[in-house]
């Protein structure tokens, strides 16, 4: 193994530009990969967020009872799973109207308890159920008005999708690139050495003492570019926390926590270990002919 | 040790290197395969090294039939066979003792027993001062003489020189023979293939004319010399 990886050192000074190149171009793939990794997680985790709120809110005309609102929920229930429920009554709406005016004392005068409808707010376990629960709603004599965020996490689920799938096609290109590039500089490399090659096969070198450190290179180049991708596209993700955590307001995505960066290194460096592998023995299967 | 039965060789482009050969080299047995460039003796030793297949015919190396050998066991079959290489094959970026450890290190041998190894065949080849010498400060002789002590490094049970005076004055020419046959005397099947009828004459050693692909003579395998025949000092090879 001390053989191996004194070997793959030496190849690294022979030819220190071509393995900068190398190194460089599995950089700027493990930092857009990086990047759309977390984009994607973090999108997810915001369609996630609004779908665990109440998403469809039924305002009840002044004259509705708590057992008509029971009612409605019982054929809430019998139709889909529901997630969960919350009834707010006149009182506890003018609680929270309140609280979130308590800075303006002349709007807090003009409103009342009777003047505010009381609701239910309804979140299903699935999000498809939702147009369901709304239709059911309306079709309530008790009920004067349904809100409906259905538009809301449409688009932002077609914003998830299309991060998605532009993550996944840049980054597939990109690895794609990676990988041409480590096939090509290895395979420079083990042509330029095809004699020591052939001398080494004559005295009995077994194939594995010859690969191996190309091998060794190939992963060497491809773990070098995730620590470094990952890294930039982590201190990019600082650099910017502030300015997002404003722009998400109440949502609860910033800071990532660390284990979940972590996860995204650890997945990075399998892919890595999988490209480096995989173009170092394409490289040496080629020009090894 | 080595059996050729009915060998040929036919290259691509029609020529025919081997044709039709038989022999068989005992073990420790000192054999001088003769001929002129062309003749056919590089030819067989690629085919020793199953570097080349036979275009017909049976080798054994061993008692192991070479065409029963699958590929990943190759390396094992060449690390039988030390190889004294008509173009050297050395490394010039690597000092002389690296390019022997090369040989033991492809062995899987711990570095300090590759040292202390290396060290010994050089002191075997009379290099022991060129050790950190590159091959290019060195003159043919001495090139020869590392060469030798890298084929020996594995401990091979065949050790075949492939013209390996061919580029020497007489004097250093009969100096490296004179080695190879000490390095019988310890028990190694030795083949020298070379084309100088006169540097190999003085040796109490069978021999096997080649001819354009053809064995036209075979001494037969000589009877040991009388201890008193032998003047020289034997060398240590391990």
């Amino acid at each position: 193994m001390n053989t191996l990886l004194n070997t793959t050192l030496k190849h690294l000074r022979r030819s220190p530009y071509s393995s900068l190149a190398a190194i460089l171009m599995t950089i700027v793939t493990f930092f857009i990969v990086s990047i759309f990794t977390l984009s994607v997680i973090g999108a997810q985790a915001m369609l996630t967020f609004f779908e665990s709120r109440p998403q469809v809110t039924a305002f009840f005309k002044d004259d509705t009872t708590l057992t008509d609102v029971e009612a409605l929920k019982t054929t809430l229930s019998s139709q889909v799973t529901i997630e969960s429920s919350t009834y707010i009554s006149k009182d506890e709406a003018l609680a929270i109207y309140q609280s979130q005016n308590e800075d303006n004392p002349l709007l807090l005068e003009m409103v009342t308890a009777d003047i505010l409808p009381a609701s239910l707010e309804v979140s299903a376990k699935n999000v498809a159920d939702l147009e369901n629960i709304a239709t059911t709603m309306q079709t309530d004599s008790h009920v004067e008005e349904v809100v409906f965020q259905k538009d809301v996490i449409d688009t932002l689920k077609s914003w998830v999708n299309g991060i998605r799938l532009a993550g996944l096609g840049l980054s597939s290109l990109l690895l794609f690139a990676s990988l041409m590039t480590i096939i090509i500089i290895l395979g420079l490399k083990f042509t330029t050495r095809k004699n020591e090659i052939h001398t080494l096969s004559l005295l009995g070198a077994s194939s594995w003492y010859i690969r191996g450190p190309f091998v060794f290179e190939g992963i060497f180049y491809a773990i070098v570019g995730a620590l470094f991708g990952w890294g930039f596209a982590y201190l990019l993700l600082l650099y910017l926390t502030p300015n997002l955590v404003a722009f998400l307001q109440n949502i609860p995505l910033l800071p990532v926590p660390p284990l979940l960066m972590l996860m995204v290194l650890g997945a990075e460096l399998l892919v890595a270990i999988f490209l480096g592998s995989l173009a170092s023995l394409i490289a040496t299967r080629r020009y090894g002919r | 040790m080595i059996t050729f039965t009915s060998v040929t060789k036919v290259f691509g482009n029609g020529t025919k290197a081997l044709d039709d050969i038989s022999f068989h080299i005992d073990p420790g047995e000192l054999v001088v395969l003769e001929g002129e460039s062309g003749a056919g003796k590089t030819t067989l030793m690629r085919l020793i090294l199953k570097e080349l297949p036979p275009s017909s015919g049976t080798i054994k190396i061993d008692g192991d039939d070479l065409a029963l050998i699958q590929p990943k066991n190759i390396p094992l079959l060449r690390r039988k066979i030390g190889v004294v290489f008509q173009d050297f094959k050395i490394l010039y970026d690597r000092t002389v003792e690296e390019n022997i450890e090369l040989a033991l290190d492809i062995l899987n041998l711990g570095s300090q027993v590759a040292k202390t190894r290396a060290q010994e065949l050089l002191t075997l080849t009379e290099l022991s001062d060129k050790g950190d010498d590159f091959p290019i400060q060195l003159s043919g002789g001495q090139l020869q003489r590392v060469i030798i002590a890298r084929a020996l490094a594995g401990e091979p049970k065949i050790l075949f020189a492939d013209e390996p005076t061919g580029n020497l004055d007489a004097k250093t020419g009969l100096a490296i023979v004179e080695l190879l046959a000490d390095i019988n005397k310890q028990g190694t099947t030795v083949v020298i293939a070379t084309h100088d009828v006169d540097l190999v004459k003085g040796l109490h050693a069978r021999t096997i004319n080649l001819e354009k692909g053809k064995i036209v003579k075979d001494t037969g395998k000589k009877a040991p010399k009388s201890s008193q025949d032998d003047k020289k000092t034997e060398k240590p090879v391990k």
